[in-house]
């Protein structure tokens, strides 16, 4: 008998291509992604565009929070995905489109993310449940 | 609407302002106004349309049956958490968006 490979399903993919740092797109779909992971569900994000560079590793863990008062940190925007994937590991996933991210030669990504080829996004959309699509073309 | 066709239930979610937003109000009334069930959330730029007086769809979305509320973080982000808001505009925060989103049948769209 031939061997089946179970793929697993998740609850939500959001695929994010509005670029970062210029609306509130990023915070706002990172508020969302940790109200859905409350509610024990399982979460994917697929970043395109710009959003590939906000998990290189270079960034590290904290930037200026205000040029008014550039001594209090914030926390970058790799940090925040590091700490969900840390605090609801296994139900949430941050993947890393790769061509977006070599095109703009970003390479060096925190470890905790996926790198996957943009042929995999019809395979990824069909293992979830529900896709919401953030941004433009 | 005819009743051999249950009312289909939409999560729209406007953060934008100007004139795509307007369009997309205009769409959101149209589903209301057909019998949809249709939730607004108003997040981010899209909070600005909440503001009395500050957009022409908004009124004619909720005129129409829609419902509508604005984003409680962006509000409080903007300064604007003391604004008047349009007549039956209410506000809310990202976890009943979620239970939105993750309700059984519903369609979402985002702009």
């Amino acid at each position: 008998m031939a061997a089946t490979v179970e793929r697993r399903s998740w609850d939500v993919l959001i695929v994010l291509t509005a670029p970062p740092h210029t609306t509130d797109a990023l915070t706002t779909v990172l508020r969302l992604t940790q109200a859905v992971l409350e509610r024990e569900q399982t979460l994917r994000v697929w970043a395109c565009g710009y959003n590939t560079m906000l998990t290189q590793s270079s960034l590290g863990e904290t930037k200026p929070a205000d040029l008014r008062d550039p001594a209090t940190p914030a926390p970058t925007a790799g940090a925040l995905i590091r700490g969900l994937l840390t605090a609801y590991k296994g139900r949430f996933s941050w993947i890393v489109c790769t061509a977006c991210s070599a095109e703009r030669g970003a390479h060096d990504h925190i470890p905790e993310v996926r790198l996957r080829s943009d042929a995999r996004l019809a395979a990824t959309i069909a293992a979830a449940r529900r896709t919401l699509y953030i941004g433009g073309a | 609407m005819t009743q051999d066709h249950p009312a289909e239930r939409y999560l729209l979610v406007e953060t934008q302002s100007g004139g795509t937003a307007e369009r997309f109000l205009a769409d959101a009334a149209t589903l209301a106004g057909a019998g949809e069930r249709v939730r607004l959330f108003l997040a981010g730029d899209g909070v600005a349309l909440g503001i009395r007086g500050a957009s022409a769809g908004l009124p004619r979305f909720l005129g129409a049956g829609g419902q509508a509320w604005a984003d409680e973080f962006t509000l409080a982000h903007r300064a604007l958490h003391a604004a008047p808001l349009t007549p039956g505009v209410r506000t809310t925060g990202m976890g009943e968006v979620a239970d939105w989103l993750l309700e059984p049948g519903t369609r979402v769209v985002w702009h």
